[in-house]
């Protein structure tokens, strides 16, 4: 089976630029200006990553300038999906093509969204890094698809340092939590890990929010949202996590590893493409401790206290699937059932080393709860013993997980070449 | 090739053959390849920098910048060989090392 991609400029290249979609109103001239382009040194604008993702699944494609039966895929990368520029782009593509599919392999959109973009606009079809729900799709033109699983290995899209064998007799810590980049969930798993004093024996990373990014704007706002999202106002313990957080803001200190992989020369401090570790922070701790982004794709708490997911469900990033590739043990803190969707993408979880019982707790903060008590218990000799044999059941589920990841004939990308030609089999029938 | 440059190599006699069997696309529109089949390694070395020496790189310079150019299907040519898993050159290596594995059964 082969597919036919369309383009216009040139192969490889994005269907939209700069300037197709510019906004002489005001003056906006950066709209296809994607996040992964900026790397200050080369003419990278028109990025598209579509074929890498083709490729790495192994499926066959051609470039074709026929657009009737081709698939017009428009990369939108990092550009924020509140933003104006995202709104014209979308627009411009929807009176450009006639069936554009807007795609970010890098970004989830929350599905609210997704929605008031497809009811806006009825020829487009719209593809974020988010991961499906098994069973019922309720909007046939939204296709999530775990577009971070593929990035992984595709050596276009990440140039990833990967450790082909950890020495597993190091271990000095319990774990690493590594959460560099503010985000309030991240600032909440903070707050709980210094509220346990764990992280004074551990490697943790934490960085104060920039109020010049949009992500990391209205802190404040945003951390009471989550938590009385969650009932801390019903709750005084919570209640007082709330204030504790708050002061944190404040109050909390950068923390950096004592020693970072130095990206040369001179690239951002934070590149996309580049994801690497000193191999301490995998040799030294007996497991990571992951904290997920949150995608926000949970209806019906807040009317039903019902959690279900519509369309996408837990998001899976390199957060959780770095430490996985490495050979690193994992418990992660992301959106709940997190760890029983990785199951259902053919992964092990844990469950021989931390109780995973909190996983469908729907509430996040009793599960960041759960998970820093089931840190802070568990025995540093028993984990240090389970590690460091080669044969034990943790072993037997790194090779598992490694398995799945590296070999392109596991349950994982069979899974993901056959849910991706279904996507495209059905975008061409639309 | 992974990086979508142009290349062309010093090796052992028929290297360039060797890459075309394989199914790589070889930068013949580039580079005058008569060098590649010359015995003596020392003047197949020769051969080969006498003809970089002699090179248009005005043109070179043309034909690698313009998009829609020989060379530029080739550098995509040989990117999808490399990276697509289904690509020939896949197919090809996944048949030699199972080849292998049925002997090694049979063995």
């Amino acid at each position: 089976m082969s597919f036919k991609l369309l383009y216009n400029f040139a192969p490889c290249k994005n269907l939209i630029s700069n300037t197709n979609a510019f906004d002489p109103v005001n003056h906006i001239e950066d709209l296809s200006f994607v996040w992964n382009d900026y790397d200050n040194y080369s003419n990278s604008q028109r990025i598209t990553d579509i074929h890498n993702m083709f490729n790495v699944l192994g499926i066959d494609y051609t470039w074709s300038k026929q657009e009737d039966d081709s698939l017009a895929f428009i990369n939108m990368g990092s550009i924020p999906h509140n933003s104006e520029r995202y709104d014209n782009t979308v627009k411009y593509a929807s009176e450009t093509f006639k069936k554009p599919i807007i795609y970010s392999s890098q970004e989830p959109w929350q599905l609210n969204f997704i929605e008031k973009q497809l009811n806006r606009y009825d020829n487009i079809i719209m593809m974020d890094n988010a991961v499906p729900v098994d069973g019922k799709q309720y909007m046939d033109r939204y296709k999530p698809f775990p577009f971070m699983i593929l990035r992984m290995l595709s050596l276009p899209s990440n140039i990833m340092m990967i450790y082909p064998d950890l020495n597993y007799m190091r271990i000095k810590q319990k774990f690493n939590c590594l959460l560099w980049n503010w985000r309030v969930e991240k600032h909440i798993c903070y707050s709980y890990i210094r509220s346990k004093n764990l992280d004074k024996k551990n490697i943790i990373t934490f960085n104060k929010p920039d109020s010049n990014l949009i992500a990391q704007s209205n802190v404040t706002d945003r951390l009471n949202d989550f938590f009385i999202g969650w009932g801390s106002d019903k709750n005084p313990s919570v209640k007082e996590m709330q204030t504790y957080a708050g002061e944190l803001l404040q109050n909390a200190d950068n923390l950096k590893l004592r020693k970072d992989v130095k990206i040369i020369p001179d690239h951002p401090t934070i590149n996309s493409n580049f994801r690497g570790l000193p191999k301490y922070v995998y040799e030294e701790t007996a497991f990571s401790l992951v904290c997920e982004s949150f995608c926000g794709s949970t209806y019906d708490y807040a009317e039903n206290q019902q959690t279900f997911y519509k369309d996408s469900q837990a998001f899976i990033t390199e957060k959780t699937l770095f430490p996985l590739m490495n050979g690193h043990p994992w418990i992660t803190f992301g959106e709940h059932d997190f760890h029983k969707g990785m199951e259902t993408y053919g992964f092990s979880v844990h469950d021989e080393l931390f109780d995973l019982s909190f996983d469908n707790n729907p509430n996040s903060l009793e599960r960041i709860d759960n998970i820093t008590d089931i840190v802070e218990d568990i025995d540093l000799e028993f984990i240090k013993e389970q590690v460091g044999n080669r044969n034990s059941e943790t072993h037997k589920k790194i090779r598992h997980n490694k398995y799945q990841m590296f070999n392109k004939n596991s349950f994982l990308w069979k899974k993901l070449k056959l849910q991706f030609i279904k996507y495209m089999d059905e975008i061409l029938e639309l | 090739m992974l990086n979508g440059h142009p290349w062309i190599s010093y090796a052992e006699i028929g290297y360039h053959n060797t890459m075309k069997e394989m199914g790589f696309e070889v930068h013949d529109e580039l580079f005058d390849m008569s060098f590649d089949n010359i015995e003596c390694l020392i003047s197949r070395a020769h051969g080969l920098v006498t003809m970089v020496n002699n090179l248009d790189y005005s043109y070179i310079k043309t034909q690698v910048t313009d998009f829609k150019s020989e060379t530029r299907q080739k550098i995509l040519h040989n990117q999808n060989m490399l990276l697509n898993k289904n690509s020939r050159l896949w197919q090809e290596l996944e048949y030699v090392m199972l080849n292998y594995i049925r002997i090694f059964n049979e063995f």
